[in-house]
């Protein structure tokens, strides 16, 4: 059995639509429960749209508060090339979440032991 | 505009990974202990600068952003 891994996850699809999201948040607390440790999640191409502060989902799960409640103990970034091509702004994204580029993909890839993609495809 | 830079990188209005490729180029042609100013408008700069900087062993002086553009101080190691 392996002992403690350092994970890291890229997003790359957005909310609601498939499940790639909530797989993402799941995977993430239960690694986190089992003691691993998550280096980041990328939120990249249509996944930046899952840090949408003003999603209203009445009676149902919210997947951007979901992803800011990560935010608190994993660094969650959003592409930001990705964010400006689909009208995002900084001050549209949860408090917990922040912006980068490819330097901070290189960074969370070069830091895990496994990287995980969900959504997309 | 000076803040004791040796050079100044505008890229402003460039999209990641511009800013980063440009940044590496205009490092390479100043000289050990030298200053560059970058100024730049792509939201991840924020984040990839430092990134960048701590990967290369280059000094980050400071990075501030103020009004949508980000002014970032790296000294050359």
């Amino acid at each position: 059995m392996r002992g403690r891994m350092k994970f890291g996850i890229i997003l790359l699809s957005g909310p609601y639509q498939h499940e790639g999201a909530d797989t993402a948040y799941h995977f993430t607390k239960a690694a986190l429960r089992r003691g691993h440790e998550m280096v980041g999640i990328f939120l990249y191409t249509d996944g930046v749209y899952v840090t949408n502060k003003n999603i209203v989902s009445p009676g149902h799960r919210n997947i951007a508060q979901m992803f800011d409640e990560l935010g608190v103990s994993t660094k969650v970034v959003a592409c930001g090339t990705c964010a400006k091509f689909r009208g995002m702004k900084q001050d549209m994204l949860s408090k917990n979440v922040k912006m980068g580029g490819m330097g901070a993909l290189v960074q969370m890839v070069q830091d895990c032991d496994r990287v995980l993609v969900f959504g997309g495809g | 505009m000076s803040d004791g830079e040796d050079d100044l990188l505008d890229a402003m209005g460039m999209a990641c990974p511009q800013p980063i490729l440009k940044l590496a180029e205009a490092m390479k042609e100043l000289k050990g202990g030298q200053m560059l100013k970058v100024l730049a408008d792509d939201p991840g700069a924020l984040e990839d600068i430092p990134v960048w900087c701590k990967r290369t062993g280059n000094h980050m002086i400071s990075i501030t952003e103020e009004g949508g553009t980000i002014t970032a101080l790296i000294r050359k190691k």
